[in-house]
């Protein structure tokens, strides 16, 4: 049998009527009923487990090493950066920073002398030597101290 | 209709496309359920292009195996028996052709190889050995609308969905069919 060249004409516009023995004798062409082995279904499961398991725990993504030391770097310095400007910092000055700039230098000894020679220094915190006495001794010590740091 | 006697039974009254979206998730009791819902129909279609149970049930776990390498990220844009259907019939045709191939060593046709349908109940035997018959002799692409209409119970537009053609071709092709049926001496019976 030849088949006719296919075509949307009107008698194929809608589902045609069947007779009802027709669609009954249709349905019993099923063939053999296929019965599936429990091992069949417990193989194509198994498979499905093992695959799903995959899809449920999607892969670990791994940075580069780069990236991690990139990243250990930066938050190092973030942390150092935190740590350093927690807030406005009192001035610490030495006792030898007697004109307070912030640098223990020749001048802090001229300015002890000057200061020395003004009045006199009441100040015990000018009593650098610890003899109870404001002097010239006080003078080298900052002296003293002021080469020393340029030393170092 | 013969459909609802092969659906497996099953107390997940989930549709298909819940069960989809849940195997993407990862899900494998939604696949398990749906391969239950839909194995027997799988194994009953495939044995039936295939001729072989044996090979029905090989055709059966690379269909699901196929479905599951689909997964994550597989949308269901039909009904889930169209979709499956041209990778059960591809599948089965190959497995029959391999296994002719194995046991003739020679050229096999596949044309020659598509579902012949066999009688099993239904009217009297010589009437259903005039139908075979009569459905053998029609081109395969009308038998297989006939059969696809008739035996699995496909509504107009599943059976468009699951032979990618129009529904109009479908309408064309059963139309057609089912005019053979009707002129044949040997199945005119039917229609009167």
């Amino acid at each position: 049998m030849k088949e006719q060249p296919e075509h949307h004409d009107d008698a194929a516009a809608q589902e045609p009527i069947v007779p009802a023995r027709l669609i009954q004798a249709l349905g019993a062409l099923q063939g053999p009923k296929v019965s599936v082995p429990a091992d069949v279904d417990d193989a194509v499961l198994a498979q499905a487990r093992s695959h799903l398991q995959k899809v449920a725990a999607p892969p670990i993504v791994l940075f580069p090493r780069w990236l991690a030391v990139a990243a250990a770097v930066l938050a190092g310095l973030g942390l150092t950066f935190l740590l350093s400007n927690t807030g406005p910092k009192a001035p610490a000055f030495a006792r030898e920073d007697v004109d307070r700039n912030g640098h223990v230098d020749m001048l802090d000894a001229f300015a002890l002398a000057r200061k020395l020679q003004a009045g006199g220094v009441s100040d015990r915190m000018f009593d650098l030597n610890g003899d109870g006495v404001i002097d010239q001794r006080d003078i080298d010590s900052i002296a003293a101290y002021a080469v020393k740091v340029h030393k170092g | 209709m013969a459909r609802q006697q092969l659906e497996t039974q099953s107390d997940d009254a989930r549709p298909d496309e819940a069960l989809v979206a849940l195997i993407n998730q990862g899900d494998p009791n939604a696949f398990e359920t749906l391969y239950r819902r839909h194995r027997d129909w799988v194994v009953q279609l495939a044995g039936r292009i295939a001729g072989d149970q044996s090979l029905a049930l090989d055709v059966l776990q690379e269909t699901f195996l196929y479905l599951l390498r689909k997964f994550p990220g597989f949308q269901l844009t039909c009904q889930f028996r169209s979709f499956l259907y041209p990778a059960v019939r591809n599948l089965a045709i190959a497995a029959r052709v391999k296994a002719a191939r194995s046991q003739a060593d020679g050229c096999v046709d596949p044309d020659q190889l598509e579902a012949e349908p066999q009688a099993t109940a239904g009217n009297s035997p010589s009437e259903r050995a005039r139908l075979v018959d009569v459905l053998k002799g029609l081109p395969e692409p009308q038998r297989e609308v006939l059969l696809l209409r008739f035996v699995d119970g496909f509504n107009l537009d599943e059976i468009a969905a699951a032979l990618e053609v129009p529904v109009g071709t479908v309408k064309s092709r059963l139309h057609h069919a089912l005019a053979a049926l009707r002129q044949d001496p040997r199945t005119r019976s039917f229609f009167e």
